[in-house]
């Protein structure tokens, strides 16, 4: 069968899994899975679409407003954000029309005020051909206010240490009160999935996320003596895979680990 | 002169938010207190806003009404008007010099048609019995009795659509909430956010006749099958609070409202929810957000609330007006209701009149009335000699319409092709001292700060379009600042996430359509109002 787009977490909508729907993209008759996005849907099958708030593990969210596309629903044409909007029987999907370019071309400019130094929106603006639709000078803070940082922070790692702050340009991410929210563990998580580079993580003898105002002691590898991970996001795992008894090796550095690995698999050959 | 009367007379003090602030409770007290406890034959009440602001606070007398009532005033009143019945004609309405006797003659009420607001500002709103011998609680009775489908197909029949915002026929919003997810737990709310700056019609319904709102909001819940509502009620709100509470206690005390109402098998009961504090707010998905006690921020939604709103059950959410049109339709029938009105905007529509324009306050009027009629019939016209330059309907996102729109009739489809819309009845009218660019950069400016700022069309595309109109205010726009203005306003309301975003750029791209001119003059230097400093007149 030619679908695929598993692996999303927002997939079933109150529709049974593995139900077929037929769509049509850039008139392109295709399969999808009843409870997949549009996004989902082209992706799965490699028909690109820009998109900078969605992350296939998290909540759509709709806010970058970068996968516009136009959808045809019984005649009815709109541009719409193809991360939220879902698969149907017999929709009409166009990707990359003049009007989508342009719509694209617009909320891109709008990012690229935001975050003028960021590569991944300047490599969008390029191939837009955007300018910058503000001049910020200071206030361009770098920030898209895509939420990702939010989302992985409550969704998959579990804990609420930051959230927006403010409304409208104003808007940023931030912990309570500006201040370090012992909630906070410093996995980096949120780092890792910014589009823009915003969230900054420094490793030294400490951990430091600016950001989100924050230093955090890091753990010694029980090995090479190297400091590798926040000692509280260690515990915090070995607390999680308690059960699983491999807890002596999240005392080491992902080299010594790894080290470690192929000891016991030369042990295991030896034999 | 008239004969003294015999039977019991009622001296109502018009005691809304409005009138409270202009001094009515100063006046009631004085009333209050040269009455004492033990005054046969008269009645002293204090109701809701009686609509007609600029006269506040007003005292009314069965049909005698008096105007900007000062506490000096009422032992004049009490002695002359009320035990010898002789005119205090220093206090009646005037009219181009022409004096009016009883509120009939006012033109601000002659023209009116006050049916959902028959009883704002005539009853104490929280007497329960005041409400029942005016019929209250008679529809909920019929109700009770029809089936679900046949209610909902009164209500389709009547043709009424919601007065909030989108003008959705409310029997169709309804139906699709009941057909949806058999065997669901469902909700009905009641928008009471009112965000819009200068509305204060749902404040005043609810302030004013409560129940009248209870009413409807209870007879929709059992038409759809919920037995759990809502009414959202901005926090700004004190006094709506405050009636609402006094009596949802009554009406649950009496079996209108919780287990087995009035005997019917039907459970329903409903809570009042404070308000976040935002415009967005009273957005369809921020409201429920904020009342699942998530943060008040609006999510995109492609399936309707009817099929997954509040908690992910269908929901129905209606505005105040909406629903306080309900007891009225299956009251009166269908046919009553829509026997005014235009081809597709049945009934009436309540309307704040504000800005430059003599009489401000609180309008019931038919659909299809033309603006001309509103403002110079109803309103009195434009003070001070000035001529009319435009009115702005629909709340902060709603266009202004020039001169030449005067005829259009009051209809959602009309308002909307003419780049305005019915929103939730907002009126501004504008003299000719109001510079447009200037009114575009003030509702803007409101838009711009009521945006919840997660998508950047609406946060920040108000920006730019805020720059661009700087520099026309400074002189210092050109031609081609005309052309980008027009050309970012089609793209915010073409790719914003919300609503809000969505019709933010309608004060702009009417101002660009109908007074054009204006902007051009800018880019000569002139400011044909004269109200930018630094330019010529
Ligand atoms: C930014 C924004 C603010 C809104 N504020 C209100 C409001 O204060 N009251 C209201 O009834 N509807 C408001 N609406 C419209 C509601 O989303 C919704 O359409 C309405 O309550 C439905 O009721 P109706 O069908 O009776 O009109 C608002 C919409 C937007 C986009
Ligand atoms: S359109 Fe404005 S108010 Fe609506 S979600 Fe976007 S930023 Fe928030
Ligand atoms: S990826 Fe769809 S709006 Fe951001």
């Amino acid at each position: 069968m030619n679908y695929i787009g598993l692996g999303s977490k927002h997939k079933s909508r109150g529709v049974a899994a593995n139900f077929i729907v037929k769509i049509v993209i850039n008139n392109q008759e295709l399969s999808v899975e009843a409870g997949s996005t549009v996004l989902e849907a082209a992706r799965a099958h490699g028909i690109d679409i820009p998109h900078l708030c969605y992350h296939p593990a998290l909540t759509p969210y709709g806010a970058c407003r970068v996968c516009l596309v136009e959808v045809e629903k019984n005649g009815r044409k709109q541009i719409t954000t193809s991360c939220t909007y879902p698969v149907g029987e017999g929709l009409v999907v166009r990707t990359n029309t003049e009007e989508v370019r342009a719509a694209r071309k617009f909320t891109i400019g709008l990012l690229l005020s935001r975050a003028p130094e960021a590569e991944t929106i300047k490599k969008l603006a390029d191939e837009y051909g955007v300018e910058p639709g503000l001049e910020r000078g200071e206030d361009a803070d770098g920030c898209i206010r895509c939420g990702l940082c939010i989302r992985v922070c409550r969704e998959l790692m579990g804990h609420e240490a930051i959230g927006f702050i403010n409304r409208g340009a104003e808007r940023i991410p931030e912990t309570p009160f500006l201040e370090d929210n012992p909630d906070c563990v410093a996995c980096g998580a949120c780092a890792y999935l910014c589009p823009t580079g915003y969230i900054k993580v420094i490793d030294d003898t400490t951990r430091k996320i600016s950001s989100w105002h924050k230093e955090e002691g890091l753990a010694e590898c029980r090995e090479c003596g190297r400091r590798f991970a926040p000692a509280r996001l260690l515990h915090k795992v070995k607390e999680n895979l308690r059960d699983l008894e491999i807890s002596d090796i999240l005392d080491l550095c992902p080299e010594c680990r790894r080290e470690k690995e192929i000891k016991t698999l030369n042990v295991v050959e030896d034999r | 002169m008239r004969g003294k009367s015999t039977t019991v007379q009622t001296i109502s003090v018009a005691g809304g938010t409005c009138g409270m602030a202009a001094g009515a409770g100063e006046v009631w007290n004085k009333f209050a207190r040269v009455l004492g406890e033990n005054s046969p034959g008269i009645r002293l009440e204090l109701t809701g806003c009686k609509g007609f602001c600029a006269m506040e606070p007003v005292v009314t007398i069965g049909d005698i009404f008096y105007c900007r009532v000062r506490p000096s005033d009422v032992e004049e009143i009490l002695e002359k008007t009320v035990h010898n019945g002789e005119l205090l004609e220093r206090l009646l309405f005037q009219d181009d010099g022409k004096t009016c006797e009883t509120r009939r003659e006012i033109p601000f009420y002659q023209y009116q048609d006050r049916r959902v607001l028959s009883l704002t500002g005539e009853v104490d709103p929280v007497n329960l019995q005041d409400y029942l011998t005016r019929k209250g609680f008679e529809s909920l009775k019929k109700a009770l009795k029809m089936k679900g489908e046949d209610i909902i197909q009164e209500v389709k029949d009547s043709g009424l659509r919601g007065r909030g915002g989108g003008g959705f026929p409310t029997g169709r919003k309804w139906e699709s909430c009941r057909n949806s997810q058999a065997d669901s737990v469902r909700y009905i709310i009641c928008n009471g956010d009112e965000g819009d700056p200068g509305c204060f019609q749902d404040r005043s319904l609810m302030e004013g006749n409560p129940y009248l709102v209870l009413e409807g909001l209870i007879i929709g819940g059992y038409a759809i099958g919920a037995e759990q509502g809502y009414i959202y009620v901005r926090s700004e709100y004190p006094l709506a609070v405050k009636n609402l509470e006094i009596a949802l206690a009554r009406i649950r005390a009496e079996g209108f409202l919780g287990r087995n109402i009035l005997d019917s098998g039907f459970d329903f009961d409903i809570e009042i929810v404070r308000g976040a504090g935002a415009f967005v707010c009273g957005e369809s998905s921020a409201l429920m957000a904020s009342i699942e006690g998530k943060i008040g921020e609006p999510r995109v939604k492609h399936i309707h609330a009817t099929n997954r709103g509040l908690w992910d059950k269908p929901t129905v959410l209606n505005n105040v007006k909406t629903l306080a049109s309900i007891p009225l339709i299956i009251g009166k029938g269908a046919a009553w209701f829509s026997s005014i009105g235009t081809e597709n905007s049945k009934g009436t529509m309540i309307f704040s009149l504000t800005g430059n324009i003599k009489n401000t306050g609180l309008v019931e009027v038919p659909m299809g009335i033309t603006l001309r009629d509103l403002i110079y019939k109803i309103g009195g016209g434009i003070p001070g000699g000035k001529k009319f330059k435009a009115i702005q309907t629909g709340g902060p996102s709603g266009g202004c319409l020039p001169e030449s729109s005067l005829d259009l009739p009051v209809d959602y489809e009309a308002l909307l092709e003419a780049g305005s819309m019915m929103g939730s009845g907002g009126m501004v009218v504008m003299d000719e001292d109001t510079c447009m660019v200037r009114v575009a950069q003030y509702f803007l400016n409101f838009t711009r700060e009521e945006s919840c700022g997660k998508c950047p069309p609406c946060s920040e595309g108000s920006l730019l379009m805020l720059k661009i109109l700087d520099k026309f205010i400074a002189g210092n726009a050109d031609e081609d600042d005309l052309d980008q203005l027009g050309a970012i306003g089609r793209m915010v309301a073409k790719t914003s996430l919300c609503g809000l975003g969505k019709s933010a750029p309608n004060p702009v791209l009417t101002t660009l359509r109908y007074f054009k001119d204006e902007y051009q003059s800018h880019i000569k230097g002139i400011c044909p109002a004269g109200a930018c400093p630094g330019l010529n007149q």
